[in-house]
């Protein structure tokens, strides 16, 4: 199977089997608008992802390479955060700088499936909490003033409703 | 930290996966957060609009004054309460409408599913059939009964509701007559259809009406500082009331 070369922000080249990076919107682009042949020896170069990153992205590609394509959402239904595979889960149980990081490189790399189940895992871990909890959870800062606070939580207070 | 900071794009598909509730939350945790959620039309409201609200309601111009998507699913989270209404009265499928059955001799009426305590208020009534001999609009605590036996301004007929008769442009609280609204001669007859804006200010304590962008006045004054909330009554077999809270009043 042709093997494409992906260099990573830090300098690394990582050789992959081109169908498993296809699954990357992003790189399938570009491998499109170069022109490249897939025997390429030239490095796709992706400068907004590290090696360490690069890495577990390639890991989750090479395992899910035969997953069929994602039904097209209902967009009726609920979308469900308690369908996380086991496989997944455990490639998720990262410290939280890995698993944002996973995020920004799936969103980079325009791969739906990694981007879905990495948003899965925080969206747990929002759902259910106030707002402190959640600015605890990820060590964000509050930056509304009191007033803006109070404002924004009456706007808002018909969301409590059932 | 890495989380505030999340592109907006990322925050769409992340908001996805969260309920209602969750997403006042997370509106409330940064201003990155909070400007995403500020669009109302961003695709997160979308689903939940296209999830919560019948199509009918979202195809038809029932919603035509509520122009966003978290808007309408705002003004859904404030429509009729199919769980506080008189028996002999229904909420359609479109969520918003109330039917009034063919039922002799009763007055039927409905609250909406929010009440105020706070703050500024306004949605829009409008009747879509005949308004009959007694057609009120205006206010009711939970207090209030709506249903009762023979043709009566319900909404009005105690001293915890106010209403304003459509019918003989009476208002009507603790059953009396409070003088003819608008205070005009010849003041215009309702026509069947037309949007009647209901403002409500908490603050002020005052009820007031608008017609056809038209403000005639302060109705009631001295409300109490209690949880009051959107009610019509209706006497006419198989009329239709429609009710769209549209948020706080546009000053001007």
């Amino acid at each position: 199977m042709p093997n494409i070369k992906l260099h990573s922000s830090d300098g690394e080249i990582f050789v992959v089997d081109v169908e498993i990076v296809k699954q990357s919107v992003t790189i399938r682009t570009m491998l499109e608008d170069l022109g490249m042949d897939e025997d390429e020896d030239e490095p796709v170069p992706l400068s907004n992802v590290n090696s360490a990153i690069l890495k577990k992205v390639i890991q989750w590609c090479t395992f899910h390479k035969d997953d069929p394509p994602p039904p097209e959402d209902d967009e009726n239904k609920e979308k469900r955060t308690d369908d996380i595979s086991s496989w997944d889960a455990e490639f998720l149980k990262v410290d939280q700088g890995t698993l944002f990081e996973l995020i920004l490189a799936a969103n980079y790399l325009d791969i739906k499936g990694l981007l879905d189940v990495t948003c899965k895992t925080v969206a747990n871990m929002i759902k259910g909490k106030s707002p402190e909890e959640i600015r605890k959870t990820f060590n964000i800062k509050n930056d509304f003033t009191p007033a803006e606070e109070e404002q924004v939580r009456k706007e808002n207070e018909w969301c409590e409703e059932k | 930290m890495a989380a505030a900071r999340l592109p907006h794009r990322v925050l769409e598909v992340l908001f996805s996966y969260l309920d209602i509730s969750d997403l006042r939350s997370c509106s409330l945790v940064c201003k990155n957060w909070y400007r995403f959620l500020n669009d109302e039309n961003n695709d997160v409201w979308r689903l939940h609009c296209v999830r919560k609200l019948a199509e009918e309601a979202l195809k038809s111009d029932l919603l035509s004054n509520v122009p966003t998507y978290k808007a309408k699913l705002r003004a859904f989270y404030h429509a009729w309460n199919p769980n506080d209404c008189s028996r002999n009265v229904y909420i359609k499928s479109n969520g918003f409408t109330l039917h009034r059955n063919p039922v002799a001799q009763t007055t039927d009426g409905a609250r909406g599913k929010i009440g105020f305590k706070t703050g500024r208020h306004c949605w829009e009534v409008w009747w879509e059939g005949p308004l009959g001999t007694v057609a009120m609009i205006g206010l009711m605590t939970k207090d209030s009964p709506v249903q009762c036996q023979g043709y009566f301004p319900l909404v009005g007929g105690d001293s915890n509701s106010w209403g304003w008769n459509l019918v003989d442009n009476h208002l009507i609280h603790n059953g009396d007559s409070q003088g003819d609204y608008p205070p005009l001669n010849n003041a215009p007859k309702y026509q069947v259809g037309e949007r009647i804006r209901v403002i409500l200010d908490c603050e002020d304590n005052t009820l007031a009406f608008e017609k056809n962008y038209e403000f005639l006045g302060v109705a009631f004054r001295g409300l109490p500082n209690t949880q009051l909330y959107p009610a019509v009554s209706a006497v006419y077999g198989n009329t239709e009331v429609s009710m769209v809270y549209l948020g706080p009043p546009l000053d001007g």
